[in-house]
């Protein structure tokens, strides 16, 4: 082994233990990481690709280098520039692409003039473009802004399409690493940030689209697929939306109560779903969400996670205003909530005969697995929601959220808000609580779009791992995948739910924030080992193998 | 009910005044429930929807006679009567976090224990009228605040 370059064990999904030996389905990334031995290096690595060669060719272009800058953030190594401080650690993505034979591959990688050999098994499977669990990246507009100042300080940038320019290499790399990039485009106060609506006018009977034009443009790429052009999953349209209604949008909460405001909305809710029609934006599942908390002063209703059960009043509001509008109907505008405190009584109440998409506390609902069997008997989609709080370098915090959605036969999982950018961001003196960031601005290394961390990679991995359970699941039953996921993780069946607190018959605006936390602490579940998402990857592929 | 077209240029204290006409001081004491009045936690408050709704809907009607002001209703903190937060809002400020309770300005404690308007100039270079609200008995339950941001 090289005196510069040494690998190391404790990375990503394949088995490093003096030499590059990996294995991968098709249609997939697979990935190492070198530590050099000179720590904390300003100067770019010289790092050269061979094509890797077997039964056929996997080009070298399908090979790309990153190093770690603090705290996780991966660099491309082609746009570094000198003087960037960075960690040591290179991290290396292969892509296996669909059309190449299963067989034995080798190559290299040359770091600084020394050689790596590169020894790669391609199998058979092939993994979708499509995600069959929804990854999802929760965000906030104009969190994008924030993160380039000449962005952030542009007035006229959603006029001027940098706007739209810089957000779509968001939605491409969360495409890109099998997530979904999702932003809520208005505030608490339900003002919409500008483009994340269509342009209104006129009161009462005369509210009406004015102009669908900057709507359009921003929009419309996500729609039709076309904003993923040349990305390796394709042209495939996002799957969700938020749309921007919410309590003072598109009917003014000043007629809250009065006719009009019952045709402001339907007219211009209306006029959305006939623009949708003809545009042929039918693949997408446009969200009515009302995000509003009382905490921020604007409404006197929660209509996220709502606590106090008589807030559940305002979706049944809106059911009645949307009648004949909101359904599962291409296209299909659905309501979608936030369910935690009440999720015990909103799983089987009227509420989930009309709202489609429930995104669900990922603790309460683990007290709750009778729900999944009567939630998808009314159809509902059913995601698990959290925060990430660790920079687990072994992706254990973020991957069981995959683990957990696929064991409690869910489809998919949220990570509330992965661009949340702290001044601190890039500081050694971050915060747990800072850690649930995933995409990072790149204009503190002189790079003008998103960079992924080791934690958005390790996901897209873990997602591929989704696929391949699937595929099995298709293949030997859906128990069989579930007994693999167990033999592997060394949990039970029952290890993926907790059990019920004491204090869940009592209505949840009783329970106190330490009760809560109690209740957490009652069943902790042991910690998945280290190597957990490697053995469990070979161990699917061992399995579709036979 | 349409927002003016053109700014009237009506002085900020006269859009108090009219304000002030349609704010009401016992819906303004009514808006929490009497579970709520020393409540703690963010998902602890809850609110009188119809109290609240009068207030929310008078606030954005007021806002809509001056260009550029945000209005929003304070009160004191009984549990803390040096602290304070808003509890009703039509639109944002900037100089401070509406959903924090924290130190009252002086210029809001002279309001409420005076009675009479005070004027602060803030940092983020909005400047703020607070004007006291009285219910039906004449007593201050509350602060009226109409901030105006910076041009």
């Amino acid at each position: 082994m090289s005196k510069k370059c040494k690998l190391v064990v404790r990375s990503d999904l394949a088995k490093l233990d003096g030499a590059v030996e990996l294995r991968s389905p098709r249609n997939a990334y697979v990935s190492f990481e070198m530590l050099l031995e000179r720590a904390r290096r300003a100067a770019p690595p010289d790092i050269k690709f061979s094509h890797l060669k077997g039964p056929s060719r996997i080009p070298a272009r399908e090979c790309e280098a990153y190093v770690r800058a603090w705290p996780e953030v991966l660099l491309p190594v082609k746009e570094l520039a000198p003087g960037v401080k960075w960690e040591g650690e290179v991290w290396v993505d292969i892509f296996v692409p669909p059309d190449v034979e299963p067989g034995s591959y080798t190559g290299s990688v040359t770091v600084d003039g020394e050689k790596v050999p590169v020894a790669l098994e391609v199998v058979k499977a092939v993994v979708p473009d499509k995600s069959t669990l929804t990854a999802d990246y929760n965000n906030y507009a104009d969190g994008v802004s924030r993160g380039f100042e000449s962005l952030w300080s542009d007035p006229r940038r959603f006029q001027n399409g940098r706007y739209f320019e810089m957000e779509r290499k968001f939605f491409r790399l969360a495409h890109e690493h099998r997530g979904l990039f999702h932003l809520l485009g208005y505030g608490h106060s339900g003002k919409v940030v500008p483009t994340f609506a269509p342009e209104v006018e006129g009161e009462g009977k005369n509210r009406g689209v004015k102009s669908w034009e900057l709507f359009d443009q921003h929009f419309g790429p996500y729609l039709d697929g076309s904003a993923f052009k040349g990305t390796r999953r394709g042209e495939i349209p996002i799957p969700y939306l938020y749309l921007p209604i919410n309590l003072d949008w598109p009917a003014s909460y000043l007629k809250w109560g009065k006719k009009g405001y019952r045709t402001e909305f339907r007219q211009v809710l209306a006029e959305m779903k006939k623009h949708f029609a003809q545009k042929k934006w039918n693949r997408t599942y446009l969200e009515v969400f009302f995000n509003h908390k009382k905490r921020y002063k604007y409404f006197p209703y929660d209509g996220d996670e709502t606590r106090h059960m008589w807030d559940d009043k305002v979706l049944y509001i809106f059911k009645e205003l949307a009648a004949g509008l909101v359904d599962s109907r291409r296209p299909r505008i659905i309501f979608r909530t936030d369910s935690s405190w009440a999720f015990g009584e909103h799983f089987d109440s009227e509420l989930s005969r009309f709202i489609k998409l429930w995104v669900v506390n990922r603790r309460i609902h683990s007290w709750f697995p009778e729900s999944v069997k009567e939630m998808k008997e009314r159809d509902c989609i059913i995601w698990i929601y959290g925060a990430i709080r660790d920079m687990d370098v072994h992706f254990n915090d973020v991957g069981t959220f995959m683990l957990d959605a696929f064991m409690r036969g869910v489809d998919g999982f949220t990570y509330w808000s992965v661009t949340q950018w702290k001044p601190n961001l890039f500081s050694r003196k971050t915060r747990r609580a800072d850690w649930d960031v995933l995409i990072y601005p790149g204009e503190a290394f002189g790079i003008d779009a998103p960079l992924g961390g080791r934690r958005l990679k390790g996901m897209r991995n873990i997602m591929q791992l989704s696929e391949l359970l699937f595929m099995l699941a298709d293949k030997k039953g859906m128990s069989t995948a579930k007994r693999l996921v167990n033999r592997i993780t060394g949990y039970t069946q029952a290890d993926w739910w907790s059990p019920k607190p004491d204090f869940v018959n009592d209505p949840p605006y009783t329970w106190t924030n330490a009760k809560l936390s109690d209740a957490g602490k009652n069943a902790p579940r042991k910690p998945l080992a280290r190597d957990v998402f490697p053995r469990l990857y070979a161990a699917v592929l061992d399995a579709l193998e036979k | 009910m349409k927002k003016p077209r053109k700014d009237l240029g009506i002085p900020l204290e006269e859009v108090a005044q009219i304000g002030l006409l349609f704010l009401d001081g016992d819906a303004f004491e009514q808006v929490l429930p009497e579970k709520c009045l020393t409540y703690h936690g963010g998902d602890d408050l809850d609110y009188n929807e119809e109290e609240f709704n009068l207030l929310k809907i008078a606030l954005m009607k007021i806002e809509r006679i001056r260009p550029g002001i945000s209005a929003l209703l304070w009160r004191r903190r009984p549990d803390a009567p040096e602290k304070g937060e808003v509890l009703v809002a039509a639109s944002t400020i900037n100089w401070t976090p509406i959903t924090r309770v924290a130190d009252l300005p002086r210029q809001m404690l002279k309001c409420l224990e005076e009675g009479k308007p005070t004027r602060l100039k803030h940092k983020d270079g909005s400047h703020s009228l607070f004007s006291p609200l009285l219910n039906s008995d004449a007593e201050v339950v509350g602060v009226f605040e109409l901030n105006q941001k910076a041009s």
